[in-house]
C-alpha cells in the first residue's frame, strides 16, 4: 500500500476498515468523494492514501447496505455533484466497527514486543 | 484533464453497460476532476497532476466485483504478485457465457502478455521465412538445372552438369540449414513461454482488457494475411501455366516460372503461417478454443505434426525430384502442401477437442 510514511500499511488490514473511516467522516454531516479522500490523507498524515476505486466501491457497498445515502448537491458551473450522508443504520455499523476495532487492537498487543 | 477523461474511458470499454456501470463512470470521473484541479491549484504542473490523478486511480477489480458485473474478476488478495511461478488460490465469479472455473495457477502481469505477445510476433515471422527457405532452396538447382535442357545454350549445357549444379546445390543446403537454425533458435526461444500452453494461469481485469483489445484490432490484419496467403497459393501455378500454354517449347521459361511458383507459395504459405501464429498467441493468452482453461491436459497432436509436417513435405519433394529428374512437375507437391496443411489444421482441431471431452 502506498504511504508517505516510513513503513507499510497492511492492505488487509486497512480493507476491513474502509467503511469505517468513511463513516467517520461523515459523522459531523455530509460530504463528496473528492473531499472524503482528501481529508482521509490528511488525517492519515498521508500515511493512506486511498484510491478512487476503492472509494467509490465503498461508497456502493455501503449504500447497499443501508448505511449511507447519496443525494445530488447543485453546484454553480451546473455539475452536479454526488454527497454522501450517513444514516442511523451507518452510525450503529460505525459504532459495532469502533468496538471491534478496540477488541482486536487489545488482543494483537497482546502479541507485539517493542524492544 | 483530456488525458484523464480518455484513460477512463479505456478502462470502462471492456465493462457492460449497465445503469450502474455509467453511474460509476461518472462519479469517478468527478473524483478524478476534483482531485485534478485540486492539484492544479497547489501549482503542480498539467503532467504532474494528470500523473498523480491516474496513479492514484486504482484498479478495476474490486469495481468490477461490487458492481456485480460477470467479469473475469481476480480480486487481489495481497501485495504481492509473482508472475510466470508464483501460486495463489483465487476465488472467482462465473464469467458472463456461465462458464464457471475454478482460479488456479500463476498470475501473468500486464508486463509478461505484452512481452509474450510481442514475442510471437517475431516467432510468426521467422517461422514463416524458414517455412518460405525451406520451399525456395531447390530454385537455383531447378534453374540451373534446366539450363542443361536448352538446346540453344549448347556451351551452358556443358558447364551447367559441373559447377553450376554445386552452386544450386550448395544453395539448397544453405537454405535448408539456416531454416534449420531459424527453428532451433525461434523454438528455443518460445520455450519458456511454454507453460501458458500447458498450465493453468490467469490474468487481471485490465490485462484481459488489453489483450481482448489487441486481438480484436489484429483481427483485420489477420484475415487479410489469410487470404492473400491462400490466394498466392492458388495464383502461383498461373505463372507456370501461361507460359507453358504460349510457349510450350521455351523450357528454361518454365522452369524460371516454377521458380517464380515456388517463391510465391513461399511468400503465401509464410503469411498464412504469421496469421495463425498471431492468432494463436492470443488464443493462448485469453486461454479459449484450444487453449480453453479447463482443456489444459490437451493433447499436443497439432503442435507435433505441425513441426514434422514441413520437413517431411521438403523430404518428398527432393526425394522425388532427385529420383525421378521431374523438377518440372513435382512443384505441384508444393501446392498440394500448401492447401493441405490448412485441411490437417483443420482436421486436428477438430479431433483434438473431441478426444479431449
Amino acid at each position: 500500500m502506498k504511504t508517505g510514511g516510513g513503513g507499510l500499511i497492511s492492505s488487509d488490514v486497512i480493507r476491513g476498515y474502509n467503511d469505517t473511516i468513511i463513516l467517520y467522516l461523515l459523522l459531523d454531516g455530509p460530504s463528496y468523494g473528492y473531499e472524503i479522500s482528501r481529508r482521509i490523507k490528511e488525517l492519515s498524515n498521508e500515511k493512506y492514501i486511498i484510491k478512487e476505486t476503492t472509494l467509490y466501491s465503498a461508497f456502493t457497498r455501503l449504500e447497499k447496505n443501508g448505511c449511507i445515502a447519496s443525494f445530488y448537491g447543485s453546484e454553480t458551473n451546473g455539475k452536479r455533484r454526488t454527497y454522501y450522508e450517513i444514516t442511523q443504520e451507518g452510525r450503529k455499523y460505525y459504532r459495532e466497527k469502533c468496538e471491534e476495532w478496540e477488541l482486536t487492537k487489545e488482543v494483537v498487543e497482546k502479541f507485539i514486543r517493542r524492544d | 484533464m483530456d488525458t484523464i477523461k480518455t484513460y477512463l474511458e479505456n478502462m470502462f470499454m471492456q465493462l457492460p453497460r449497465t445503469p450502474e456501470v455509467l453511474k460509476a463512470k461518472e462519479e469517478l470521473l468527478s473524483m478524478m476532476e476534483d482531485k485534478y484541479n485540486e492539484l492544479k491549484a497547489e501549482g503542480k504542473t498539467e503532467n504532474e497532476a494528470v500523473g498523480i490523478v491516474i496513479s492514484e486511480f486504482g484498479n478495476l477489480e474490486e469495481l468490477a466485483a461490487e458492481l456485480g458485473i460477470n467479469a473475469y474478476v481476480t480480486g487481489n488478495r495481497g501485495q504481492n504478485r509473482q508472475a510466470f511461478g508464483g501460486n495463489d488460490d483465487r476465488y472467482d465469479q462465473d464469467r458472463e457465457s456461465g462458464r464457471e472455473y475454478n482460479s488456479e495457477g500463476f498470475y501473468v502481469t500486464m508486463d509478461a502478455a505484452t512481452e509474450f505477445m510481442e514475442e510471437q510476433r517475431k516467432f510468426g515471422i521467422r517461422i514463416g521465412l524458414g517455412v518460405l527457405m525451406c520451399i525456395c532452396s531447390p530454385i537455383l538447382l531447378i534453374i540451373f538445372g534446366g539450363i542443361g535442357d536448352d538446346d540453344i545454350n549448347n556451351l551452358l549445357s556443358w558447364i551447367s552438369s559441373g559447377p553450376l549444379l554445386t552452386v544450386g546445390l550448395g544453395f539448397l543446403f544453405l537454405l535448408i540449414a539456416a531454416a534449420v537454425g531459424i527453428f532451433i533458435f525461434s523454438g528455443l526461444r518460445m520455450n519458456k513461454y511454454e507453460c501458458l500452453k500447458t498450465e493453468k494461469f490467469y490474468l487481471d481485469f485490465q490485462t484481459e482488457s488489453y489483450v481482448r483489445e489487441q486481438q480484436e484490432e489484429f483481427k483485420a490484419s489477420f484475415t487479410v494475411c489469410l487470404v492473400l496467403g491462400v490466394v498466392l497459393c492458388i495464383l502461383s501455378v498461373v505463372p507456370v501455366c501461361v507460359v507453358a500454354l504460349v510457349l510450350p517449347d521455351a523450357s528454361m521459361s518454365i522452369l524460371v516460372c516454377v521458380a517464380a511458383l515456388l517463391l510465391l507459395v513461399g511468400v503465401g504459405v509464410w503469411l498464412i503461417i504469421y496469421a495463425g501464429v498471431r492468432n494463436t498467441g492470443y488464443k493462448v493468452l485469453l486461454q479459449e478454443d484450444e487453449y480453453d482453461y479447463k482443456k489444459k491436459e490437451k493433447s499436443r497432436l497439432i503442435e507435433a505434426v505441425s513441426s514434422v509436417y514441413w520437413p517431411v513435405i521438403t523430404c518428398i519433394y527432393l526425394g522425388y525430384s532427385f529420383i525421378t529428374g521431374r523438377w518440372g512437375s513435382s512443384w505441384m507437391i508444393w501446392v498440394v502442401a500448401g492447401v493441405l496443411y490448412g485441411a490437417v489444421e483443420g482436421i486436428l482441431g477438430g479431433t483434438g477437442s473431441r478426444r479431449r471431452r
